[in-house]
């Protein structure tokens, strides 16, 4: 926590050489978030790649004042949720649309991603609704609060409670109905 | 285990690396942007920090660079001059500081005899003659409240707050560079004070410089930088010796000025409402500040009301009643919500944002300054509601 408010400090000072130690602390949790609201790596990466762009040019711009973990993960999330938008718009799909992006539990990249242990996890994830499987993940891996994901979303704290019930719900039969296989 | 019973935790354990490629790209870019500062930084003017810390509201900002010899020999007083008490310097330096709201002090220092670094908290409001010190390592808070002259001490291991009254002289907690010199005067404890000018980041500041010794021949130096705009010690670094001139302790205190701060012992951070309070004599006595038992009063009743009002919304297409009197029904007692309850949620909908208030305890409020506020979430957060 201090060397997040070191890092905040030198960042608001000017510093750019902060932004290595930034990238290097917090790369590993902003791929992984990507990855798992995407399911797709090479996209997760240029979603991190995107971000750090961004945040390097408005350096000098903007001074930050909350969690600066808190910041990157909106912005991921922000920029994990047009991607999607556009790749469903790409593929004409609506984007609340629960079409699962594979059918198939044992294609490859749900392995490649984060290992054969939790494959049937990420492609359970990948079968729910965009908006309830980025509820989750905000909420359970990047630990965001409901009124910090419902601020983000720009819905009611009750909708983004409901996204994470059913969601779970959802989760919960798709993984049971895996292990029944 | 079925997968099922615990997703949370599986979903914690999702991990993936950053690719070697995406590092490269990153790292570019920033290589790129640092590339670019360099070439105009000679046009830019360098970063003005008086301007930074004097933003700050809130202060969470803290330094981690422990002081070492090399950084205090730094400070070379060649052309710097003796100073006391009545230097105008440090007269305005003193005045400064009684005008702003709050001070708040970040404090990192080491010891000889330890490998780890102690982190505290000073915070200090002239105005409220409130006066605080926070062990950031220990979680304990000793709250100073002159008004009252007592002192909360604050016990995390026990979850105890213990009362005494206050004895002494009123700067329990110095901070700035006259209360200490009136500390050492005291105490008999004989000093040297030198005042210089310098420049840092193209800001004029003022360095003092006190250089002491006790009765056992511990050596000391304590640094204030002040900057000379607007007079306010911006850090202080901080080197004691002990006879051989091995070095006991050395430290370094960041000050900021944010316009709020801990106004009663339970808004500083981890000091929970739940604490027991003892007197000195050990025998329980009232809480500080604020009643317990209102403020879980005030909760229930928000809490019910919060209810009426989402059911009153659930039969009137989501919109929330223009007054409290179009409840009647919904909620028992509501003559007692009339009275007591400021209420903020004519012409929103459920659909409102979650962090909108929609009532507040006027009572509570009178009373404390903070009060409990229902948010369109439905939850209850103990705050002070002048910003609806």
């Amino acid at each position: 926590m201090l060397d997040e408010k070191l890092l905040i400090w030198k960042f608001n000072r000017g510093s750019k050489d902060v932004l290595r130690r930034i990238y290097e602390k917090y790369k590993d949790d902003l791929v992984t978030l990507a990855a798992a609201l995407l399911n797709d790596k090479n996209a997760a990466e240029d979603t991190v790649h995107d971000v750090f762009v961004s945040f390097i040019k408005s350096a000098e711009k903007f001074r930050l004042t909350g969690s600066l973990r808190g910041y990157l993960v909106r912005c991921v999330a922000n920029n994990a949720r047009n991607r999607n938008k556009a790749r469903r718009r790409h593929q004409g799909i609506g984007l609340d649309e629960a079409k699962p992006i594979s059918s198939d539990s044992e294609r490859p990249e749900f392995i490649a991603i984060f290992g054969e242990e939790l494959r049937q996890l990420s492609w359970s994830l990948a079968k729910l609704p965009y908006h309830q499987r980025e509820v989750i993940i905000l909420h359970v891996q990047a630990q965001m609060k409901f009124k910090a994901i419902a601020k983000l979303q720009d819905v009611s704290i009750n909708t983004i409670q409901g996204r994470y019930r059913y969601g779970l719900d959802k989760l919960r039969s798709l993984l049971n109905g895996e292990v029944e296989k | 285990m079925k997968p099922t019973d615990n997703i949370d935790k599986l979903i914690k354990k999702l991990q993936t690396k950053a690719s070697a490629e995406l590092d490269k790209r990153v790292h570019s870019e920033i290589s790129k942007a640092l590339a670019e500062t360099k070439k105009t930084q000679s046009a830019k003017p360098g970063p003005n920090i008086r301007k930074i810390i004097m933003r700050n509201k809130i202060i969470k900002v803290v330094a981690v660079v422990l002081i070492t010899i090399v950084i205090l020999s730094i400070f070379e007083f060649a052309g710097s001059r003796d100073i006391d008490l009545a230097s105008a310097a440090l007269a305005r330096t003193t005045e400064a500081l009684k005008k702003v709201p709050w001070v708040h002090i970040s404090c990192i220092a080491k010891r000889s005899d330890s490998d780890k670094e102690t982190k505290s908290e000073l915070w200090r409001s002239n105005e409220l003659q409130i006066s605080i010190a926070i062990n950031n390592d220990r979680g304990i808070v000793k709250f100073r409240d002159g008004g009252k002259n007592l002192i909360y001490e604050y016990n995390p291991k026990t979850n105890e707050i213990i009362v005494s009254k206050v004895t002494g002289k009123s700067h329990q907690f110095p901070i700035q560079l006259e209360e200490y010199l009136e500390l050492f005067e005291n105490h008999g404890v004989k000093y040297d004070l030198l005042e210089r000018e310098d420049i840092i980041d193209g800001n004029s500041v003022r360095v003092f410089k006190i250089s002491f010794v006790d009765e056992n021949s511990i050596r000391g130096e304590r640094v204030f930088r002040v900057y000379d705009g607007n007079n306010l010690p911006f850090e202080s670094y901080v080197k004691t010796l002990d006879s051989n001139g091995l070095v006991i302790l050395e430290g370094r205190m960041v000050f900021e000025y944010p316009q709020e701060g801990p106004a009663t012992i339970y808004d500083v951070c981890g000091v929970p409402l739940s604490a027991k309070v003892y007197g000195d004599d050990l025998a329980e006595v009232e809480k500080p500040g604020i009643e317990r038992s209102d403020i879980s009063e005030s909760t229930n009743k928000l809490k019910a009301l919060g209810k009426a009002l989402l059911i009153y919304a659930n039969d009137h297409k989501g919109k929330y009643p223009d007054t409290l009197q179009s409840i009647e029904g919904y909620l028992d007692n509501l003559q007692w919500f009339i009275e007591n309850i400021k209420y903020l949620g004519q012409g929103k909908t459920l659909a409102a944002r979650a962090s909108e208030p929609i009532a507040y305890d006027i009572t509570l409020f009178e009373k404390e300054g903070r009060t409990n506020v229902l948010h369109s979430d439905g939850q209850i957060v103990f705050e002070r509601p002048k910003e609806f």
